[in-house]
């Protein structure tokens, strides 16, 4: 993997193409929205961009990416001006859609769970994060992390009848 | 595990073209500084600030005339320090009368009575502590008295018995002669806790710390140190050193708000307004740290918003200066006081002499003041007139009989 400068704000073109698919699918599963996954996906980076941070690793900068994701996350989603103009409709009416079947079917189980549950599983399986680096993205203890990662397998084992979520 | 399953959905969460468009162009633009966050945490503390400070300092900055001293009305002062006001008082002329008297104005004093210096020699060595005040009651007793020989040693040292204090080097320790436990003074009782008190002023060596409110003899002759509350860890640590230092079992403590330094420093402020503030100068009588109850009393001839707006700035709390306003008590001042001066009598300047009153106020043409005029004659010893030579009326001469050789068994 290329070495990239530290510091936020140089080398963007790098940065978003490593870090886009990891903040755009964290965004997806916590709103559940392209729209919103596209908005967050914008200030995350922009934030990035005029934080002016120096990081201490890579995996500092991928941290900070993460928990700033789940932070935008929340205030889109939160946003009172959102829940008053954005129809309850919406989602049902343009839900996100896989090539697959069997991946939108996936996608509805993991919809389907609880957000506390949702996070762990998406960051354990799609990003393939250990749970101490998930337990630092979700500012939770790493026993948390994986009590919900049993339940939330436990949960989508029973919802996909065990075909996906093999240990 | 799906794993394939995970990583092709991966893939295809991208986001869409034109967000990335739209990020692209965002990137582009300069950069739009961003509020520093100490800024907005320093308005939010600037406006805590305005808020939690702004009623002490509206407290602090508004008119004193809003802000008065309590005070209690007296009648008829009598003028004494109260018992256990043993520190130094201040005041002009008023406290003056006060305060103790030295050996030699003592020793003048009685000579001015009629005492021979054998009965001065002996009353001094019995130790009272005369003061002004004392003295001048004593002789207004006396000269009121029936016998012929009012000033005589046995009255002084009644009187003395029952009103003066025994200088022991500590604190004054009252001589009622009917104290419980028959506590007189020189009975063992008073002199412990006097020994007491002075081991303690050794170690303060001048210096009061901020735990020390003052100390005092109770009637039984035992010190009382009082131990400034706040101050106080409630541990016992305080009343063991203070056992530590007196080495004595029999001193009890007492809590109370101010330290002595405290209350030495506001004496401080009082001694020091007469001089800077002469409206304020013009009523303060008299004023002393009374260490039993743990303030200053301060005595005003008269009272008005002036001073007590001043009072309320240094005593905020209104209680670390017990204010008293009266009058004293009027004695019978013939003619001469016939004046509103005179009836409004004022302590500070108004003092009670022997044989009469004298009013600074209405001053004595000079050819009727005797002592005015002294006749010259070089032959004279000094004990002697010459009434032939004085030029004052027949009602204001001296006696006509030698006052030198004068008995009172004649």
């Amino acid at each position: 993997m290329e070495a990239l400068p530290l510091r936020a704000g140089g080398e963007m073109d790098a940065i978003i193409d490593r870090y886009q698919d990891t903040v755009y699918g964290l965004a997806l599963a916590r709103t559940g929205s392209r729209a919103d996954a596209d908005d967050v996906f914008q200030e995350v980076f922009l934030a990035y961009h005029q934080s002016g941070i120096t990081f201490r690793s890579e995996e500092h900068r991928k941290a900070w990416l993460l928990r700033t994701t789940i932070n935008q996350s929340r205030r889109v989603t939160s946003s009172s001006w959102r829940q008053k103009t954005v129809p309850l409709s919406e989602r049902e009416d343009t839900p996100v859609q896989f090539q697959e079947p069997e991946e939108n079917e996936v996608w509805t189980a993991l919809q389907n769970l609880a957000e506390d549950y949702r996070l762990p599983i998406y960051l354990f399986y799609f990003q393939e994060l250990s749970t101490q680096e998930i337990a630092k993205a979700l500012a939770i203890r790493p026993g948390a992390v994986r009590m919900r990662l049993t339940r939330g397998r436990e949960q989508l084992r029973e919802t996909l009848k065990g075909a996906y979520f093999d240990e | 595990m799906n794993k394939e399953l995970f990583n092709s959905m991966q893939k295809q969460m991208t986001p869409s073209p034109e967000a990335q468009t739209a990020l692209s162009e965002k990137l582009a633009r300069p950069i739009k500084k961003r509020p520093v966050p100490w800024i907005k945490y320093g308005a939010i503390a600037a406006c805590a600030a305005l808020v939690l400070g702004a009623f002490p300092l509206y407290q602090t900055m508004r008119p004193a005339g809003n802000l008065l001293h309590s005070y209690v009305t007296v009648d008829n002062l009598t003028g004494y320090v109260q018992e256990n006001a043993t520190t130094a008082t201040g005041g002009s002329e008023g406290a003056v009368r006060d305060m103790g008297m030295t050996p030699e104005d003592l020793t003048a004093a009685m000579l001015d009575a009629g005492y021979t210096q054998e009965e001065i020699d002996a009353y001094q060595s019995i130790g009272y502590q005369m003061t002004w005040d004392n003295w001048w009651k004593f002789v207004h007793q006396q000269e009121n008295s029936e016998g012929d020989d009012p000033f005589n040693l046995e009255d002084l040292k009644l009187f003395s018995q029952k009103e003066l204090y025994v200088s022991t080097g500590a604190l004054p320790a009252p001589n009622t002669g009917d104290l419980p436990g028959g506590a007189y003074v020189g009975d063992v009782p008073v002199q412990m806790g006097a020994e007491d008190y002075q081991k303690l002023m050794d170690r303060f060596n001048g210096q009061y710390p901020d735990w020390y409110g003052g100390a005092y003899l109770d009637q039984s002759g035992w010190l009382v140190v009082q131990l400034v509350s706040s101050k106080d860890p409630g541990d016992k640590t305080l009343e063991l050193q203070v056992l530590d230092w007196t080495g004595s079992d029999t001193v009890m403590f007492s809590s109370c708000k101010y330290s002595l330094a405290q209350l030495s420093e506001l004496m401080d402020q009082l001694n020091a307004l007469p001089d800077e503030d002469p409206n304020c100068g013009g009523v303060m009588a008299g004023w002393g740290i009374d260490e039993e109850a743990n303030r200053i009393e301060l005595t005003l001839t008269a009272v008005n918003d002036h001073i007590l707006s001043v009072l309320a700035r240094l005593d905020p709390d209104d209680d670390a200066i017990y204010v008293q306003v009266g009058q004293r008590a009027v004695v019978d001042m013939g003619d001469v006081v016939n004046t509103d001066s005179a009836r409004t009598e004022d302590p500070a300047v108004h003092h009670v002499m022997p044989g009469g009153i004298t009013s600074p106020d209405i001053p004595v043409p000079e050819e009727k003041d005797p002592i005015a005029f002294e006749p010259f004659d070089e032959n004279a010893d000094g004990a002697h007139y010459r009434r032939d030579i004085l030029a004052l009326p027949e009602q204001n001469q001296p006696a006509s009989q030698d006052t030198a050789s004068y008995s009172p068994q004649s």
